[in-house]
């Protein structure tokens, strides 16, 4: 699964996995835009539905973030 | 064939209950992309958000201020999208979309009865390129940082779409989270231009940009955007406009800073007679 999400931030911006920083919307890498695109893509590889609440800042801030928001919800 | 239900919104758990129940009913649902919960929450404090929802098939979400009417949010099949009628307000709403998913994002709302009004195309630039500027000794920048100055002056030029400016309980947090760059004349004591923009970290977004019509056409929005680049010129920022468009003048101002267009569009649609 982290190699599939990993691929899938690749995708959409190289940048996310070579981000050593804590928060990838302060250092202008990702945004809402590219989130929802995100949720998206995760939707469609995993065949499954991410719930609205859970599409917040403080679960996409680092890609470990994302992975983690991932392992919870799979 | 149930009707639409409509109310106020009381929680967040109530607006994300609604939103999965039309997730759930349709994996090809429509979205204006648009997800804020801390102003969300914000607005569900002050009783000024509303819903429209029919089961299964959409939910809009209203955000009032004065004659306005935003749809800050929506959620449907894309085939059988509706937005109710207005009474005397003006409805906003602002989708964000692909270059491909524009003429979905079109017919959806033009079904629901709203008129498309501006497109809007998100640049961004990392390394800035400063303008030359031609000398003017009356203008001098003598606002800076200093949002009270600024409303007034808000108001006066961006009524046109003045549900963006904050209400009067609002004032304090706007100001707050914004800063602001003003160009004064000094030989009659006017502010003749302006700028307000957020800063999240190092990413700047322009906010508003207004050049006073005397004014127009003397460079003045190229010293604001210098003087933007001048003071984070130690900073790795990225910058984000909103460009309209169809608006070539300021398409070429932007590429001459070294911005560069994105496959990211705003398009701003409108109901109401007001408009």
């Amino acid at each position: 699964m982290e190699e599939k999400i990993m691929e899938l931030l690749k995708e959409i911006d190289e940048d996310i996995l070579t981000f050593n920083g804590d928060n990838l919307f302060e250092a202008g890498i990702l945004d809402s835009f590219l989130v929802i695109e995100l949720v998206s893509e995760i939707e469609d590889a995993f065949d499954m539905e991410i719930d609205a609440k859970y599409v917040l800042e403080e679960n996409f801030k680092t890609k470990e973030d994302i992975i983690a928001l991932m392992q919870r919800l799979i | 064939m149930s009707d639409y239900k409509t109310g106020s919104i009381l929680d967040t758990e109530q607006f994300y209950n609604m939103v999965a129940q039309v997730k759930k009913a349709n994996r090809k649902y429509l979205s204006n992309y648009f997800l804020n919960e801390e102003i969300l929450k914000r607005a569900i404090n002050h009783r000024k958000i509303t819903y429209e929802y029919k089961d299964n098939e959409y939910m809009n979400l209203w955000l009032q201020k004065r004659r306005f009417k935003r749809l800050y949010y929506f959620i449907a099949d894309p085939s059988c999208y509706e937005v109710k009628e207005m009474d005397d307000l003006c409805a906003v709403c602002d989708a964000f979309c692909k270059e491909s998913d524009m003429s979905t994002v079109y017919n959806v709302l033009s079904r629901g009865g709203m008129r498309q009004y501006a497109v809007y195309q998100k640049w961004i630039c990392r390394a800035p390129v400063l303008s030359e500027l031609k000398q003017n000794d009356n203008l001098q920048v003598v606002v800076e940082d200093d949002g009270q100055t600024f409303i007034d002056a808000l108001y006066l030029y961006f009524d046109e779409l003045s549900d963006l400016l904050p209400d009067e309980d609002e004032i304090d947090g706007f100001i707050q989270n914004r800063h602001f760059i003003g160009v004064h004349d000094i030989s009659n004591n006017m502010l003749v231009a302006g700028m307000v923009y957020t800063k999240q970290g190092f990413v700047i977004e322009e906010e508003f940009v207004f050049v006073t019509i005397d004014y127009q056409g003397k460079g003045i929005g190229k010293l604001l955007h210098n003087l933007l680049y001048q003071k984070y010129a130690d900073e790795k920022i990225k910058y984000i406009a909103w460009v309209r468009a169809d608006n070539e003048e300021s398409i070429g101002l932007h590429r001459s800073y070294n911005y560069e267009e994105q496959d990211q569009f705003k398009v701003t649609f409108l109901k109401g007679s007001n408009h």
